[in-house]
């Protein structure tokens, strides 16, 4: 069966900035307010816990990769264990869910974008040249999307530091208190419940081939969950500062809210509309991440030598689905209880199961040719 | 329904390319690969597009 003719190599500066925009972006969607439902005080523990959790699985996958598949992604082991049409099966249910991710995802920004900055604009404006410049980006390929998450990754960290930094007049360190929140249950509850954010064990299978160094993925992985790790807790910490614990339940778009109270002086004031390109421009990467793994899964399970021509029917229906919910409540309830909820079968059971099965089909045809 | 016809011509020339890949990818490729995905995308892609475009402006 014929590979995908993907040629990209990408580099580990690339892939950390990658993997970093992938995970880090969920900061300006409902993940604080998603995390604070179940830890409320103690919420900035969640990201913490999973963000580890996450870091050992990927660790693990790294390791089968290394030692058992150098140079193939998921899809290729699934084909070379299990056969083609249970790799086409797998290639159909990642891509799935990546497209789904892709589109409840684009429908909460286009739902912040109007809310904040375009209220008179039609949504499908909105989401039409979201998708416009989602699919460009796709059809660049793999380079095209590491190079533009380099140059977003600063922008993005700097945007988050600064919005924490200028809420600095509105901390109150006591609404992080009691230490425990709800309990330490409820912490352990909420970061299981939304470890699915951590989506780098997932793009690390799809990805291998195409590392500069495979051998530098340990570190790119380490190094990229660290660091979204301490940009989620950051935020989660300062956007408990600033609003009560029951408050924090309530928000949509946390950022938003506290991008909307910055007020340092005369001159520094109102910064919203400034934040939201930024997140703008972050979200788009983090679609373009998503879209093209989708779009590469499906290549490489169904043994086509481009995904390229096939990216119209992708950005098309990942429109209309995210146009498919009929309010905002039901497309962030479509994002939290099912997609984060039980999006660790696909981003972390999923693709471990399939390499062990892998390694021990592997080791039994080695053990029956001895 | 003047806005519901001319926004069609998108789903529509997505339905021609996809299509048209479809075609394409069996010259290529004869037997050797699958090419029912392409389709199915395509549909899909094409059905719940008209679908959503329908509610949006005719009902």
């Amino acid at each position: 069966m014929p590979r995908v003719q993907e040629k990209a190599h990408v580099g580990a500066k690339e892939l950390t900035a990658m993997t970093t925009v992938l995970v880090a972006i969920h900061v300006f969607l409902d993940y604080p307010a998603y995390v604070s439902k179940y830890g409320l005080e103690a919420a900035w523990m969640e990201p913490v816990v999973s963000g580890v959790a996450a870091l050992i699985l990927f660790l693990c996958a790294e390791t089968m990769l290394r030692r058992y598949f150098p140079n193939d992604s998921i899809v290729e082991v699934v084909r070379g264990t299990l056969g083609p049409w249970v790799a086409a099966c797998i290639a159909l249910v990642f891509a799935a869910y990546l497209i789904l991710i892709t589109a409840s995802i684009m429908r909460e920004f286009m739902e912040n974008v109007i809310t904040s900055v375009l209220p008179a604009t039609p949504i499908l404006v909105v989401g039409g040249l979201f998708i416009l410049t989602v699919g460009y980006m796709v059809h660049t390929g793999l380079e095209g999307i590491a190079r533009v998450s380099t140059m977003a990754w600063p922008v993005l960290v700097l945007g988050v530091l600064a919005l924490c930094l200028l809420t600095i007049n509105y901390w109150h360190p006591y609404f992080l208190v009691p230490f425990w929140g709800k309990g330490p249950r409820q912490v352990l509850l909420g970061s299981a419940n939304s470890a699915a954010i951590f989506l780098n064990v997932l793009l690390l299978c799809v990805v291998y081939p195409h590392a500069h160094n495979p051998r530098d993925l340990r570190r790119v992985g380490v190094i990229s969950t660290v660091q979204t790790v301490i940009l989620l807790t950051g935020f989660v910490l300062c956007y408990h500062m600033v609003f009560a614990p029951e408050e924090t339940t309530k928000l949509a778009s946390p950022m938003y809210a506290v991008a909307r109270l910055i007020h340092i002086g005369h001159f520094i004031q109102r910064l919203e509309s400034v934040f939201v390109f930024m997140w703008v421009s972050a979200a788009v990467v983090k679609l373009a991440i998503t879209l093209w793994s989708a779009a590469y899964l499906l290549a490489a399970g169904f043994g086509w030598p481009t995904y390229r021509p096939l990216l119209p029917a992708l950005c098309l229906l990942c429109l209309a689905i995210s146009l498919l919910p009929h309010d905002v409540a039901s497309a962030f309830d479509l994002h939290g209880d099912v997609l984060m909820r039980w999006g660790w079968v696909i981003a972390f059971a999923a693709p471990l199961l399939l390499l062990g099965a892998g390694i021990l089909r592997r080791r039994r045809e080695r053990a029956r040719r001895a | 329904m003047l806005s519901f016809v001319l926004l069609l011509i998108v789903p529509l020339w997505m339905l021609f390319y996809t299509v048209q890949f479809g075609r394409w990818l069996r010259r290529r490729e004869g037997q050797n690969v699958m090419v029912w995905p392409v389709y199915g995308i395509g549909a899909v892609s094409f059905g719940l597009s008209v679908y959503v475009l329908w509610r949006m402006f005719l009902s």
